[in-house]
């Protein structure tokens, strides 16, 4: 999200310009977004080549089309809603390259492992595993909160939803990790340290 | 507000996404309530776990990615321009182009627009009036159609149709063998025709009689 208003300002100005054909602000708004676009395409799909490709197909979207856009959403929520929708589209008919974290055959093991002493940098590893094998609902509110730092609000506008469908989302997400939160060493005595 | 409203607010509490409102309220929910102080603690984990790039992730080349994407929009341009240059321009955008090329359009100021508008209006309209044709006996034969000989002179039979066949099939079924209708329907449906009273007679009654929408063919004797 964009916490302050300057940013979201100047990417409006930016998208105005693509609108007009200025390749100099698209070169700018790629250089902000496209390292965030792939993040969010290669962790619902897990094929590097497929997720590059989709980013120019989000960035030409955004080329062609910012012309139209009226400013309703901020530039963040209206651009990851695009890569959502093209990704979901890229995988039609597929399933996503996820498994729900209760059916994953190595969750039990990585449990009892995890109560092992790990570096910080090994749980933080440890605990985007257990995220990437959430289910594809619950891994995109996860992703969309904590890496692009979204509200609840623009969450329910890019995946279309209802702000209460997103907070459930986040519930059970939560609920599903809790296991791996409790054994990657974060009991109530630890986490604070951790964090 | 509920402790469960409270605590499905934590995550954007701790992304900071929450507007100011909501936000004190979530510390005055957080305030005396380690349960509630170690959500937070988990949820502040996965948002750093999350926000960072590991070192097993791929990582994005922006600047290859950007030439690219670069190279792409150049090749739909150039594509877009040839077809634009191919593509026929309209009557009007050629008069357009006529008249800013041949009369330099765009510098005549706008009475003397009108003035010629109004003049190649009224050349037009004169034109039209002069070269329209004037109401003739050959304009109504063209519209009536010119007798054919057959009607004068020749051969007639009675012929049954299959009740199926158009009116576009019927016609080239008798101009196939310069047929005409002289009299019918009857009460049954049947016309009575008139063919060429020539060589080719026989052949052409023969044509007729195995023709799949003739259902009956019988010639008139005289």
């Amino acid at each position: 999200m964009d916490t302050a208003n300057e940013p979201a300002a100047e990417e409006v100005a930016w998208i105005h310009r693509i609108g007009k054909g200025d390749k100099a602000a698209l070169e700018q708004l790629y250089q902000r977004y496209a390292s965030r676009i792939f993040r969010f395409v290669i962790r619902m799909m897990k094929d590097e080549a497929k997720a590059e490709e989709l980013v120019n197909d989000v960035m030409m979207e955004i080329w062609k089309s910012a012309a139209s856009f009226e400013g309703r959403s901020s530039p963040s929520t209206w651009i990851l809603g695009i890569a959502r929708f093209r990704t979901l589209n890229a995988v039609r008919g597929k399933k996503l390259d996820t498994v729900e974290l209760s059916q994953a055959p190595e969750a039990v093991d990585e449990r009892e492992d995890a109560s092992a002493a790990k570096s910080h940098e090994q749980l933080r590893a440890l605990m985007r595993q257990a995220i990437a094998r959430l289910s594809d609902e619950h891994r995109e509110v996860v992703e969309l909160t904590f890496f692009h730092d979204c509200s609840y609000k623009e969450i329910a506008d890019i995946l279309q939803c209802p702000e209460n469908t997103v907070k459930t989302r986040m519930y059970h997400a939560k609920a599903k990790l809790k296991p791996w939160l409790t054994n990657l060493g974060l009991s109530e005595t630890e986490v604070g340290g951790v964090t | 507000m509920s402790e469960y409203k409270m605590d499905e607010r934590l995550a954007w509490y701790a992304n900071g996404s929450l507007d100011d409102a909501e936000r004190r309220e979530v510390e005055v929910w957080l305030e005396n309530n380690p349960e509630a102080q170690q959500q937070l603690a988990e949820y502040e984990f996965m948002q750093q776990s999350v926000g960072e790039v590991g070192a097993e992730e791929p990582v994005f080349n922006a600047q290859a990615g950007f030439d690219k994407l670069m190279a792409r929009i150049e090749i739909e341009e150039v594509a877009n321009e040839t077809v634009e240059r191919q593509a026929p321009a309209s009557l009007l955008e050629r008069l357009q182009n006529w008249c800013a090329e041949t009369l330099k359009w765009d510098l005549t100021p706008a009475f003397a627009r009108v003035a010629m508008v109004s003049q190649l209006g009224l050349v037009v309209a004169l034109s039209a009036v002069m070269l329209l044709p004037g109401e003739t006996d050959e304009g109504y034969q063209v519209l009536s159609g010119s007798t054919p000989t057959a009607v004068t002179a020749g051969t007639q039979a009675t012929i049954g149709l299959n009740p199926e066949i158009s009116l576009a099939e019927l016609q080239a079924l008798l101009r196939a063998q310069s047929a005409v209708i002289v009299d019918g329907p009857s009460a049954i449906g049947t016309y009575r025709i008139q063919l060429p009273q020539d060589d080719q007679l026989e052949a052409r009654l023969a044509a007729l009689q195995v023709h799949p929408s003739v259902l009956y063919l019988q010639r008139t004797e005289p």
